[in-house]
């Protein structure tokens, strides 16, 4: 098992699991934590494909693109949770609610 | 009405069991479906190493990962700084207001935080520049020094100062586009003098980054520290 | 390389930052210019890949892979054509729609935003580029939908916003999986590299299912209804007829171009299978709605399963040639000429309830009974719209339609055949509900003109505006297709022109 697998692996794991948590809990900050850790487990990967078991310099692309998708998800992020307390002022409510329980 | 906590149907926090039970079984499948993705990839691959190294000295900036950043791929740069935008925008949208100047404050933050803050934000302001000067030759830039100036205002608003809050309504948005319009200019400038766009001329690429950079840190920053001020409620949603 | 390419990008970009900047009063005026600016721009792009075929441009200077190009076709100039067709009459509704002066001064800035967004995603070339663009896509369109501000529209939105986001990721560890494997993000590249790996597999299965969760196909669009039904009017016509349209481009881009060698065929019957399932559940769906925006909302999530039907029907042998079923481009581009039709249709019914909601305070089917007798120029716009959807002749609908039709029985695949047309039958039974509340003649006093408030002309205008170019669509079907076929990915490359 290699260290570029070890990195995959984990972010595979830790993908799978948020996925898991994201679809089951209804608590809308679980939720907005679960995409954080999905997100989390993306760049982890990016970063694992970027140096892999060589011994020269890590490829800079990658990284990059990790660099963009943590200024992504810190604005996504940021959105989710004004959202979540605007919601929680007008409503009480700490999940997503169907039709039915705003009338 | 609104906070009623004994709903008649409980809510559930956790979805009911088949439901946990498809949710597993498809999270595991994807699990497995990637683990073999893993294990098919070529594990030793290069990337596209060895044509940023080539390019290097061309790009104005020493660091591989600065050059990918403002220079080869700046479009994607450009484009996320238009995020962070819109996610100000949303925020502004929810609470219904053009700024942030009815934002409440946090409560009584006492002395420790109050005098550790007057400590540390000069250093953090240290520190930022520092990252944006260092981000040309090593790991640093726009948005790490963005980010630690960012974690200033939210300092300084946590302690019960007002920095974004209390600008000027027009000075606010000023801050908040000049990274994001500097890097326009930047950008859409060369079209007129036969260059593609964001083709830095060579001489000049080096100094078109850091211009780039600066702002970029100063806007992200106003943005950061307005992101976390936009969650709070508005003072006038409080109940006297 | 002409730079008018990357200046369709630019245009709105610059738009939404100077509307930000000006504030209160000047937003309208500089939002409309900006819209008419960037349809001039479009235009002019238009005409460049008429006459000069497919370009590409260099960003930078830095070619592919290091570099991000950009490329415009047939297609891509069609889709960015439509948006600034249907944005620029979408500026105009909304100028006389927004009242609060809130939402008017929020809603100009990401609306201009989302349109650069749509024209970034339509020319990008690069698979990173593009899930930049998909976020700056979510974040725009998130933050139209909670502009109303009440309960059900936040909720709309964190739901869509929620949703979207998991898409993105989804994608992007494609991306990740694409990059580690053929180590290039440019999509032609990745293209002509191509292999049946299974991590290329994998990167397929999970950029699909992101942008299926995008474009709202069955069974992932459980959060569309609502997030589309609860936006001010003409964000919901955006929503509908321009932004799912953008996730679909790019999986139509990445089935055909990208992913042909490594995607296989019961895939692609698959997809189609749940378009199937997504056109007779959201017509079910829409004939049991009580509200007119939630009906119209749930006839997207069933128009999307017709676009999706493109897949199979195009590709019955993915993994062959490319060209090598005659019927393939019948069917591709009768997919994106319905997804066109659909867009000035679909905006314009949206307009139309937007109206009808101006004027009535509410949209309620059960009491839209005798709407005909007081907006008649709106209720005419439904019908014409409500015809191109149904795929009657002669509309863009039926163009779409016919083509799709005609690959499904040309490469005898009749199942697609019988789906077809029973969505056409579906979409009628809504459609006639609608027509029927509307030209009733109320009895019991129901279109009492008292009711209704005044609306200002320029909406039913420019809603019927729309739903005349839907049936134009039909009538003079020659020039679209030939500007979608300029680049195509079935045949080689054809000169442009007439």
């Amino acid at each position: 098992m290699n260290q570029f697998l070890i990195f995959a692996f984990t972010s595979i794991a830790l993908f799978c699991i948020s996925l898991y948590a994201l679809v089951t809990y209804a608590h809308l900050l679980r939720k907005i934590l679960a995409i954080n850790i999905m997100g989390s487990s993306v760049f982890l990967f990016l970063v694992a494909v970027a140096y892999r078991n060589r011994t020269e310099t890590p490829d800079a692309v990658p990284h990059a693109m990790v660099l963009t998708g943590i200024v992504v998800a810190v604005s996504a992020t940021a959105f989710a949770l004004t959202l979540t307390r605007r919601i929680h002022a007008e409503t009480g409510l700490t999940y997503l609610p169907d039709e039915d329980d705003l009338e | 009405m609104a906070t009623e906590s004994s709903n008649v149907t409980a809510v559930r926090l956790v979805a009911r069991l088949p439901a946990r039970l498809l949710a597993l079984s498809l999270s595991g499948l994807i699990a497995v479906l990637l683990v073999l993705a893993a294990l098919d990839l070529p594990d030793d691959a290069g990337g596209l190493t060895t044509q940023v190294t080539d390019n290097l000295d061309q790009s104005g900036v020493t660091h591989p990962v600065t050059a990918v950043l403002l220079n080869f791929r700046a479009y994607d740069t450009w484009l996320e700084v238009g995020v962070l935008i819109l996610a100000l925008l949303g925020i502004l949208a929810v609470q219904q207001s053009a700024d942030l100047s009815d934002t409440g404050a946090l409560t009584d933050p006492g002395p420790v935080l109050t005098w550790l803050s007057r400590l540390l934000v000069p250093v953090i302001f240290l520190t930022g520049g520092y990252l944006l000067w260092l981000g040309t030759a090593a790991p640093g830039g726009a948005f790490q020094a963005g980010a630690v100036w960012g974690a200033a205002g939210v300092l300084l608003y946590m302690s019960g100062y007002r920095s974004v809050t209390a600008m000027g309504a027009l000075l606010f948005r000023a801050a908040v586009l000049v990274g994001f319009g500097i890097f326009l200019i930047v950008a859409a400038g060369p079209t007129f003098t036969g260059r593609q766009m964001l083709q830095y001329p060579l001489d000049l690429a080096g100094t078109l980054i850091l211009l780039v950079e600066t702002t970029l840190a100063f806007s992200v920053a106003i943005i950061l520290t307005s992101l976390f001020c936009g969650s709070q409620p508005r003072r006038s949603d409080a109940s006297p | 390389m002409s730079h008018i390419i990357p200046w369709v990008v630019v245009i709105p970009l610059l738009g939404a930052a100077l509307v930000f900047l000006a504030g209160r009063r000047a937003s309208t005026p500089i939002g409309l210019l900006t819209s008419l600016v960037t349809l001039v721009a479009t235009a002019n792009l238009t005409w460049l890949i008429w006459n000069d075929g497919p370009q590409r441009y260099t960003i930078g200077g830095w070619d592919a892979p290091l570099g991000i190009n950009l490329y415009a076709d047939g297609l891509s100039t069609l889709m960015i054509l439509m948006t600034a067709s249907v944005g620029i009459v979408i500026s105009i509704y909304a100028r006389g729609y927004f009242s609060h002066e809130n939402e008017r001064r929020a809603f100009w800035p990401l609306w201009l935003f989302l349109w650069a967004a749509l024209n970034t995603l339509y020319l990008s070339a690069d698979v990173f580029n593009l899930y930049v663009g998909l976020e700056l896509l979510t974040m725009a369109a998130v933050g139209l939908v909670i502009l109303a501000g009440d309960r059900i529209a936040l909720t709309a939105g964190l739901r869509y916003l929620l949703a979207a986001v998991l898409g993105s990721l989804a994608y992007l560890f494609g991306v990740g999986l694409l990059y580690a494997g053929f180590d290039t993000l440019d999509m032609v590249l990745l293209g002509e590299r191509m292999d049946p790996t299974l991590a290329a597999g994998a990167a397929a299965a999970l950029m699909t299912i992101g942008l299926m969760l995008k474009t709202a196909l069955f069974p992932l669009h459980f959060w569309l209804p609502q997030a589309h039904a609860n936006a001010p009017a003409p964000v919901s016509a955006a929503l509908s007829a321009l932004v799912v349209k953008a996730s679909f481009y790019l999986l139509l881009r990445l089935w055909f171009e990208v992913f042909p060698g490594a995607v296989s065929v019961p895939a692609g019957q698959f997809l189609g299978v749940l378009g199937s399932i997504a056109i007779l559940w959201g017509s079910f769906q829409a004939i049991r709605a009580r509200r007119l925006k939630l009906l119209i909302a749930h006839s997207t999530v069933a128009q999307i399963g017709y676009l999706f039907l493109v897949i199979p029907l195009a590709a019955p042998h993915v993994g062959a040639e490319p060209g090598a079923a005659p019927w393939s481009f019948d069917a591709w581009s009768g997919g994106v000429y319905h997804a066109l039709s659909h867009s000035f249709a679909k905006a314009s019914m949206f307009m139309a309830a937007g109206t009808i909601m101006a004027a009535l305070g509410h949209d309620r089917m059960r009491d839209l009974t005798g709407v005909g007798n007081r907006l008649p120029i709106t209720i005419m716009a439904m019908g014409l719209s409500g015809l191109s959807l149904i795929g009657l002749p002669p509309s863009g609908g039926f163009v779409g339609k016919w083509r799709m039709l005609n690959a499904a029985i040309e490469s005898g695949q009749w199942w697609w055949v019988a789906v077809l047309l029973l969505g056409g039958l579906l979409t009628a039974g809504y459609i006639f509900l609608i027509a029927g509340q509307a030209l009733a003649i109320g009895e019991h006093g129901e279109d009492d003109p008292a009711n209704y408030a005044p609306v200002p002309r320029v909406l039913e205008v420019t809603t019927l505006l729309l739903a005349l170019v839907a049936l134009l669509l039909g009538l003079r079907a020659a020039e679209p297709l030939a500007l979608i076929e300029i680049g195509n990915p079935f045949a080689p490359q054809i000169e442009a022109g007439d």
